[in-house]
């Protein structure tokens, strides 16, 4: 009877966290063409991150930054900006706060931004805030997905934009190396706490039996 | 009965010691977190450029996050005038070969060795107008080479590995 | 020798009476169920946010332009094990107010607000409010687009409220007229400091009055000083043990996994005073709110609508007049305690996703539901009444 009336408890509540956590309730509208995903398996992380490093630096860069991989526009290799740049990376180590990049840029900045209406963004988290799906898809064809942005269409093919976009994914993702590091990690440590509630639940049982306690 | 009472002791210590291992696991990443990170770790070296540098100016350069003194001393420059504490020739010592392959350039870690301050170069700042490095702290005074001969400080200013390439002289 | 020892200091600190006190002396019902764990494992839970915060907050820097970078970048990537830290703090969030969700169901399910509990009931509630401040306070933190229009949202609640100062205390909790430096470090000051210290208090009354008046059973009789139906604490915590291992099992599969569902993608994006995201909603624990505050008509009537589900709850006490206790021996109540549950389930999954009119309609039947659960509380009680005259 108990465990009876306890079923609809754990269906509710149950079903309640699997939809919150297992991410069923966020299907992305935009999807990496099934062809794309043929050439992706084909040649590989290591190789894609490889090809997409130069592509980012060499047409991206043009207007965004990447910043968690000490990457900036054009801009700063200007000869009125380089010296700056150099001093501010070496100070600080390659990697600009915003405050200090936004600041020393400004003028680059605002220019960018009669340019294009808006400025185009620092790309290091866009990777995860847009989904791989629709990365490709901005990438691909920028109007389609964005209806009237300034950002052109920079006719890549499917190949290089898979090699971008991996690329992007190391700026804010861990390698696939350090990702199955932290899983062999986290296997350890759920078995350990597996044995650790097997052993617990051993010793109470003896620990009950030779006390005479019901509980 | 008495195996049930070893049963129950068994299993209460294995949980403890489980549990233990768990709780010091737990402390790993804490203590981890608190460790130099790679960036830091990167600044432990230092590249510099001794073309530019003048016999017995002192060039200040950031290194670990402290100043490090560069100098170029003369030709035949020696530690004979100093007097003063028994070690006072320890660190010419271990700089004499050096300065010989380095076109006469050492680099020393410029951090008093009695409690941190940043010694003050004197060109002409000591007994009879000799150069020294000064402490303004405690008072400590070293010689140009680093070894402590006045004043508080135990032991000789640190030298750090170092070695010259063509002009650049790479510390760390 | 080590028995003088133990005497030494237990003779100058009394540390191992209050032990033996709270632990021995302090005996719960037979036969408590499996929920009963969920407030040590709150506890724990809490414990661990606080270890964490300390952890995160070594390098966290509150400020307008610093903030994202510092988590998104010092801390996920920089930091030796920040990422494992950062995963902690933000699953962690999610976890306890899980395990405080449910806890809070458990006490409704067997009753443990009536008689003599109800100051047990109104410090958890109160608790309960001063957890939501305290994962409002840090969601702001990481300075996220979800960050940022999420307090916006938050900090123009009460101009919900058609009074004319209303517009200013909104202004009032913003330091400004929009979410800015003064809001971040405000906020920051809030839940690192005020917050966790009032929890801390509130946690320990808490704790206390339950001591006092001892726990509900769950079949619903008072065997509060009974020594035949009670059993000291101590053997309990063995079975806590277990569950909480457990738990930590499920814990440790999110952050070594899968910490996604806990750090919203949408979050990823820098903070943009200029455009709103195109989906937005709240974290799921505050879904259930936002569902019926979106899908009520009028901004009052909304604002009152969600507000009603957290006073009856505070009046659970009052609204609940039977002397019967726990689900188990009140099929009546077991029934509406299910929609209940169910209302609150739908209520929270509709409002993870984008306003429709027919999300609308859900939103007001399950609210009509929720609120039927409370009205029927003196029914069922004036039932139960008649039933026992009868018997
Ligand atoms: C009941 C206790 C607490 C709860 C429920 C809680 C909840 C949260 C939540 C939901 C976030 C945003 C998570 C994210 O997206 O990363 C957060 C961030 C933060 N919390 Fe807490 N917190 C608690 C206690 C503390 C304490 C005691 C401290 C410090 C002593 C602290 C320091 C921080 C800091 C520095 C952040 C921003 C860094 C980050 O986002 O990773 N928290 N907290
Ligand atoms: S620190 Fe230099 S003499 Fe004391």
């Amino acid at each position: 009877m108990k465990f009876l009336r306890s079923i609809p408890i754990v269906i509710i509540l149950g079903g309640l966290f699997y939809a919150l956590w297992s991410g069923i309730l966020e299907p992305s509208e935009w999807k990496v063409p099934q062809s794309a995903e043929v050439i992706k398996a084909k040649v590989g992380e290591t190789q894609l991150i490889k090809e997409g490093s130069k592509i980012f630096k060499t047409s991206c860069a043009a207007c965004h930054s990447l910043r968690y991989k000490k990457i900036y526009p054009f801009f700063v290799n200007a000869p009125n900006e380089k010296p700056l740049f150099k001093i501010l990376m070496k100070e600080h180590n390659g990697f600009l706060t915003r405050d200090v990049y936004e600041s020393a840029f400004a003028l680059q900045l605002k220019g960018l931004k009669a340019a294009f209406g808006s400025i185009p963004p620092d790309l290091s988290t866009a990777y995860v805030y847009l989904g791989e799906g629709k990365l490709f898809n901005i990438i691909k064809n920028p109007q389609k997905v964005i209806p009237g942005t300034k950002m052109p269409n920079l006719h890549l093919n499917d190949r290089q934009i898979l090699a971008v976009s991996a690329f992007m994914k190391t700026a804010i993702l861990p390698t696939a190396k350090e990702t199955s590091r932290r899983h062999l990690i986290g296997m350890i440590v759920i078995i350990f706490f597996i044995i650790l509630a097997i052993l617990i639940a051993l010793y109470r049982k003896v620990v009950l039996e030779e006390d005479n306690i019901e509980e | 009965m008495g195996d049930k009472i070893s049963r129950r002791k068994f299993l209460g210590r294995a949980t403890c010691v489980a549990g233990g291992i768990g709780a010091v696991s737990a402390v790993y990443p804490a203590v981890a977190s608190l460790a130099p990170d790679k960036a830091a770790l990167a600044q432990s070296m230092v590249k510099f450029d001794i073309s530019g540098l003048k016999e017995l100016k002192l060039a200040t350069v950031p290194y670990k996050g402290k100043p490090l003194f560069v100098m170029k001393f003369p030709a035949g420059f020696t530690p004979e005038k100093w007097g003063g504490q028994d070690q006072e020739n320890i660190n010419y010592k271990i700089m004499k070969p050096l300065l010989a392959k380095q076109k006469n350039v050492v680099a020393i870690i410029g951090v008093c060795t009695h409690l941190g301050c940043i010694p003050i170069w004197e060109k002409n700042g000591g007994k009879n107008g000799i150069p020294v490095y000064y402490c303004p702290c405690h008072g400590g005074v070293y010689t140009p080479w680093g070894d402590n001969i006045a004043g508080p400080p135990p032991i000789p200013l640190h030298i750090p590995k170092q070695k010259l390439v063509g002009n650049t002289l790479i510390v760390g | 020798m080590n028995q003088s020892v133990k005497e030494w200091f237990e003779s100058r600190t009394g540390l191992g009476r209050i032990f033996h006190k709270e632990m021995v002396e302090y005996r719960v019902p037979k036969g408590l169920t499996l929920p009963y764990s969920l407030g040590m494992l709150a506890v724990l839970f809490f414990v661990i946010q606080i270890v964490s915060g300390i952890f995160v907050l070594m390098y966290y820097k509150p400020d307008a332009k610093l903030a994202f970078d510092s988590v998104n970048y010092t801390i996920m990537q920089v930091v030796p094990w920040g990422w494992f830290l950062r995963s902690l703090h933000a699953v962690g969030a999610g976890f306890f107010m899980a395990i405080i969700y449910t806890h809070m169901f458990t006490g409704v399910y067997y009753n443990a607000y009536k008689n003599p509990r109800q100051l047990v009931w109104i410090i958890g509630w109160v608790i309960y409010m001063v957890m939501i401040l305290l994962v409002l306070t840090g969601y702001l933190l990481p300075q996220g687009q979800l960050s940022y229009w999420a307090s916006e949202v938050v900090s123009e609640m009460p101009t919900a409220i058609p009074l004319g100062i209303m517009d200013k205390v909104s202004l009032w909790i913003k330091g400004g007229f929009s979410v800015g430096d003064i809001t971040i470090t405000r906020f920051f000051a809030l839940h690192v400091v005020f917050l966790p210290l009032l929890l801390i208090i509130l946690v320990f009354l808490h704790m206390q009055f339950f001591h006092q008046t001892g726990v509900t059973s769950a079949d619903g009789r008072e065997v509060h000083g009974n020594e035949k139906e009670t059993v000291p604490f101590i053997y309990v915590t063995l079975k806590e043990g277990v569950i909480i291992a457990i738990v930590l099992a499920a814990f440790s599969y999110f952050i070594f996994f899968n910490p996604a569902p806990f750090t919203p993608s949408a979050n990823f994006a820098p903070a943009n005073p200029m455009k709103t995201p195109a989906h937005i909603a709240p974290e799921w624990y505050l879904t259930a709110f936002y569902e019926i505050f979106r899908s009520i008509p009028g901004k009052f009537l909304g604002f009152m609508a969600t507000n009603m589900f957290l006073i009856f709850l505070l009046l659970l006490p009052i609204l609940d007049t039977s002397k019967k206790k726990s689900a188990t021996k009140r099929p009546l109540f077991y029934f509406v305690f299910l929609l209940f549950l169910l209302s609150f389930a739908v209520l929270s999954i509709e409002g993870t996703q984008p306003d429709t009119a027919q999300s609308r309609v859900i939103g007001q039947v399950f609210f009509f539901i929720n609120m039927l659960f409370f009205a029927s509380l003196p029914v069922i009680a004036h039932f139960e009444k008649k039933k026992e005259a009868i018997q």
